[in-house]
């Protein structure tokens, strides 16, 4: 893709017209500024954006926000919705890790109240939650537990004890959806989820101590419970080995049944089924119960990140309340408006956060930068099917950051401000050095201008704990 | 090297060359098992797991392949040095891997995709390919 393929609409707005590439079904539109734009072009995003737009029953436009990066088949930070009726579901537009999402925890007090205590609660926090590549959490699920897990998602968690109804009230869908069927979901799905419950995993997943650094939206803040210097803590994880696994098998089920629906497949992670077909259906009933694996994957960190605050702090610390819980891998059935016609859409988020008005919107910066809480607005419901961005987006590749970047000096740059970071691999934590992601503060003024969510707060790191 | 890292914003691109199937899938192999970056404990033993596997294409066949190892690796909590292969067709394969535990990995593979995935010749008569791995 070339930028004369692409048109500017305005400042932080460009569409890459149906007619670029053949086979295109409906253009693409990118919120980006021009000097994103030069950057996104830089590897294969809006190939893959064109891609996507190629695909059976595509609604409206594919739309890509402002921290979109390559993927595999569908780029991240996508965003693509599918007529119920006449379009597919793709595994490949949901991702790998089905419903990797952000929940934010708000405690009762400020950072200046506990300075002092912040390396030991990392410590605390580090030791309580499972972190790193296959390291199993603290319950190994039997089939009929696991069952129940898929089935309720967090508010099994709850039903166990392990969070207030509270909590399962404050996420997205409640924390779980209603349309899984843990009968969809393998053995080996099963087999590699049965003992993660409770983990972050490594990679780009981490719990991070935060303090409020800005409120810009004093009546929001106030109506949400924050106020400036307060703790907080954000989690990041998916739904593990067993999400994984639900891609990985059912992506090979739709490559094999592409024929049979006649979908051309200029890449096969584009695999999709009709969303009303037997292979459809099944996958969609078990991305729901990957999906309620993840919320309460979250939910049961949320409870090791509890028992941490409260051994280091004790009962006079407070409570840490959840504030909410958003997915940003996921495909959810929706009612949006296209051509002026209130349609019934599958829409696909890809490293992107629903966004409808009102909403809490979590987006993580960088290892070391700043995290925002956005509120949606009525402009994400007509331009991006009620979406959001999920992030900074990377822009160094891994190979990359591990030959630019040295640990000594990441962590002596961190600790200057004051960061402190609780990591088990240093490979992993040079991969995801605040160098190798894009600046969170340029993606997240391209979603004010574009009306799609407004800023309430800023979040500024003070401990990062990662595999 | 039989294999080398290519760029790729967010995950990992691998390209594989092998002058037949069983070098590429056993160069794949060991590229894939040097990006999981394993630990192994110390006196730890060697032990063998079967696997049989069949694909609708010899490009099918080495994703699969890929992922029925990254399955082994996560469940069972070990890296594979080598495969011997008992059967290898471009679609279908029955083989036994050595197998050493792991005390930890450096990444987290979620998943071998078969993103750019294409085995063709290549002008040194070569059979190659690119692997995107989801990081």
């Amino acid at each position: 893709m070339e930028k004369s393929d692409l048109r500017k609409i305005k400042d932080w707005l460009w569409e890459i017209p149906r007619e670029s590439k053949p086979g295109m079904r409906v253009p693409a539109r990118i919120f980006a500024t021009e000097k994103m734009i030069d950057e996104i072009l830089e590897d294969r995003s809006l190939d893959q954006l064109a891609n996507v737009a190629a695909l059976p029953g595509i609604a409206g436009r594919a739309v890509a926000m402002p921290d979109i990066h390559e993927g595999y088949g569908f780029p991240v930070g996508g965003v693509a919705a599918f007529d119920a009726e006449n379009g597919v579901i793709s595994p490949g537009g949901i991702g790998y890790d089905i419903n990797c999402g952000v929940r934010l925890l708000c405690s009762e007090i400020g950072l200046s109240e506990i300075r002092s205590r912040v390396p030991e609660l990392g410590k605390a926090l580090y030791r309580e939650i499972p972190s790193g590549v296959g390291r199993a959490g603290r319950l190994k699920l039997s089939d009929k537990e696991l069952d129940e897990v898929l089935l309720k998602g967090s508010r099994r968690l709850v039903e166990q004890g392990y969070a207030d109804s509270e909590d399962s009230a404050n996420a997205e869908e409640n924390g779980y959806l209603r349309t899984a069927d843990p009968k969809a979901v393998s053995g080996r799905a099963k087999d590699r989820g049965r003992d993660q419950l409770g983990t972050i995993g490594a990679g780009n997943h981490f719990v991070e101590l935060e303090e409020i650094e800005e409120i810009f939206d004093e009546e929001k803040a106030g109506k949400l419970g924050l106020f400036s210097g307060q703790v907080v803590i954000l989690i990041h994880t998916g739904s593990r080995g067993l999400g994984h696994q639900v891609a990985t098998d059912y992506i090979k089920t739709m490559m094999n049944a592409a024929s049979k629906y006649n979908i051309a497949l200029p890449d096969r992670e584009l695999a999709s089924a009709p969303f009303d077909s037997e292979e459809g259906q099944s996958y969609f009933q078990a991305m729901s119960a990957a999906a309620n694996f993840a919320w309460a994957n979250r939910e049961l960190v949320s409870w090791e990140a509890r028992q941490a605050w409260q051994s280091v702090l004790g009962e006079e610390a407070g409570k840490l309340r959840l504030l909410y819980d958003v997915a940003h891998n996921i495909a959810k059935v929706e009612e949006h408006l296209v051509d002026g016609k209130k349609k019934k859409l599958v829409v696909h988020r890809k490293g992107a956060t629903r966004a409808f008005p009102d909403q809490p919107v979590l987006v993580p910066g960088s290892m070391g930068t700043r995290s925002y809480l956005l509120s949606g607005e009525e402009a994400a419901m007509t331009e991006s099917f009620g979406s959001s961005c999920h992030g900074a987006g990377r822009r160094m590749s891994r190979t990359e950051a591990r030959k630019t970047i040295v640990a000594g000096e990441l962590k002596q740059n961190l600790a200057a401000k004051d960061i402190a970071v609780f990591a088990g691999s240093v490979a992993g934590m040079v991969e995801e050095a605040p160098e190798a992601y894009k600046d969170v503060d340029e993606v997240i003024d391209v979603i004010r201008r574009a009306g799609i969510a407004s800023k309430v707060a800023k979040m500024r790191p003070v401990a990062v704990i990662k595999g | 090297m039989p294999y080398k890292i290519l760029g790729h914003t967010a995950d990992i691109r691998l390209s594989v060359e092998g002058r037949d199937l069983e070098e590429l899938f056993k160069d794949a192999l060991k590229g894939m098992v040097f990006i999981a970056g394993p630990r192994e404990p110390e006196d730890s033993k060697e032990t063998k797991r079967r696997i049989r596997i069949s694909a609708g294409d010899r490009t099918a066949l080495l994703i699969d392949f890929l992922n029925e190892v990254l399955f082994g690796m996560e469940k069972n909590y070990e890296f594979y040095t080598d495969v011997d292969f008992k059967e290898l067709s471009p679609i279908k394969l029955a083989a036994e891997l050595k197998a050493r535990p792991a005390i930890r990995f450096e990444r987290n593979i979620k998943a071998v995709t078969y993103h750019e995935a294409e085995i063709t010749e290549n002008e040194n008569n070569l059979l190659s390919t690119k692997i995107v791995f989801d990081i």
